[in-house]
């Protein structure tokens, strides 16, 4: 009888064994991505190609907060410095354009250009805010380590606002401000991806 | 005799003519250009050129990228991350090599690479329970899988890594063992878990 129970088992497993044999060779080598990835790939060897920046390897999530962290940094330090060393516009400076297509607005158009830009950004913010319950964000939970980037940017960037209002034809003020909000979207869409509110998963070994 | 010679030469040359000739019709068959020539096209900086070769690849990197990872998002930036590599590395590819095997291992170490790189990331600041990404739940939810591919995603990190690599792809325990920095004995006995565990998933 017991005989007969262990055969049986053996049976299974030989049938086990071979299903998953099977399985393994129906599988299939390709996987079509679910989102075209290209664009994303075409912006960053442009970027590359035209800047030749080498320390920005996207693998690396340890380096990214890093310049994070720098950059907001290196925001407050510019803001400040510049509200210190610059009341008002200096009349003598000579005006330094963004693009061809900026040199053409006049300073209005560019004030009116900046609070355009803004209103975009802060609905695309709120959009994130919305999902939040959806997704399992917590952007109320100041303990949460995105939050604190989050907040740093956001901040960064109301007064590099500010700032670019007050001379809207400062193409490095520019720069950074459409850096700083890019990274406010990067850092939400990557709290979106994060398993940070999941329950502690029972499986999982670590690499 | 100089005569005679000068033909030799002559039909030589015709012959090398029409097999490089055969040689350019291979490389484009059916009107594709051969990876080799889409590569050297993309060394010159031909962004087309190396958008067919994204085009073609796809697949396959994304397969790699995503059975490693186990989660959609992450196989999104693997997969971006190891073009963007491939972009940089092209003038690497010497063609002594097939270009898709030396696409592969380039994708396989992205992959590793960035697995890793996450996961120190997160340790800073969360506790390791809550590090390893439920797999199960991203690849469930949203989208239609292989049933193999759904049994994969179900066992643990390390296990699946390993199972992947090594009944997938086809990689041997000693050059898993150097990619993922463990023992030849590790990677066996995580491998037989892995088998193990599908098997009773499939019973």
């Amino acid at each position: 009888m017991k005989n007969k129970h262990s055969k049986s088992q053996e049976q299974q497993q030989d049938h086990n064994n071979s299903q998953l044999d099977d399985l393994i060779v129906s599988l299939p080598k390709e996987i079509t991505p679910p989102v075209d990835l290209w664009q994303n790939i075409g912006e960053q060897i442009s970027a590359k190609t035209t800047h030749d920046i080498s320390h920005s390897n996207s693998t690396s999530h340890q380096q990214h907060w890093k310049m994070l962290a720098m950059a907001a940094s290196l925001a407050f330090v510019m803001v400040l410095g510049w509200k210190l060393s610059t009341p008002a516009v200096s009349p003598t400076q000579e005006p330094v354009t963004v693009n061809n297509a900026l040199s053409n607005q006049s300073t209005e158009d560019l004030i009116a250009l900046v609070d355009q830009i803004a209103q975009t950004h802060k609905q695309q913010i709120a959009a994130f805010d919305d999902n939040k319950y959806t997704v399992g964000m917590q952007l109320d939970n100041q303990a949460n380590p995105f939050n604190k980037g989050f907040s740093e940017l956001e901040l960064a960037s109301k007064q590099i606002q500010q700032a670019l209002k007050n001379d809207p034809n400062n193409k490095p003020v520019w720069d950074l401000w459409l850096w700083i909000m890019k990274r406010e979207i990067e850092l939400l869409q990557q709290q979106q991806r994060t398993p940070i509110n999941t329950t502690p998963s029972t499986q999982g070994n670590l690499i | 005799m100089n005569l005679n010679s000068s033909n030799i030469t002559d039909n030589d040359h015709q012959m090398q003519q029409q097999t490089k000739q055969a040689e350019l019709n291979d490389e484009q068959l059916d009107g594709q250009l051969s990876d080799e020539i889409l590569v050297n096209q993309a060394k010159t900086g031909d962004k087309a050129a190396f958008k067919q070769l994204y085009q073609r690849h796809q697949g396959r990197v994304y397969a790699i990228s995503f059975r490693l990872s186990g989660s959609h998002d992450h196989a999104d930036e693997i997969c971006q991350d190891c073009f963007v590599r491939l972009w940089q590395k092209l003038d690497q590819f010497n063609g002594e090599s097939q270009f898709t095997t030396w696409l592969h291992k380039l994708s396989v170490h992205q992959a590793i690479n960035s697995m890793k790189a996450k996961q120190r990331f997160w340790h800073r600041f969360l506790p390791s329970s809550d590090v390893t990404q439920d797999a199960e739940l991203d690849a469930s939810v949203h989208y239609e899988y292989h049933r193999l591919d759904k049994l994969i995603m179900k066992l643990p990190e390390r296990t699946r890594v390993v199972f992947v690599l090594s009944a997938i792809e086809g990689y041997q325990h000693q050059e898993i063992a150097e990619i993922l920095n463990i023992a030849v004995g590790t990677s066996k006995a995580q491998y037989h878990r892995a088998k193990q565990m599908l098997q009773e998933m499939l019973s």
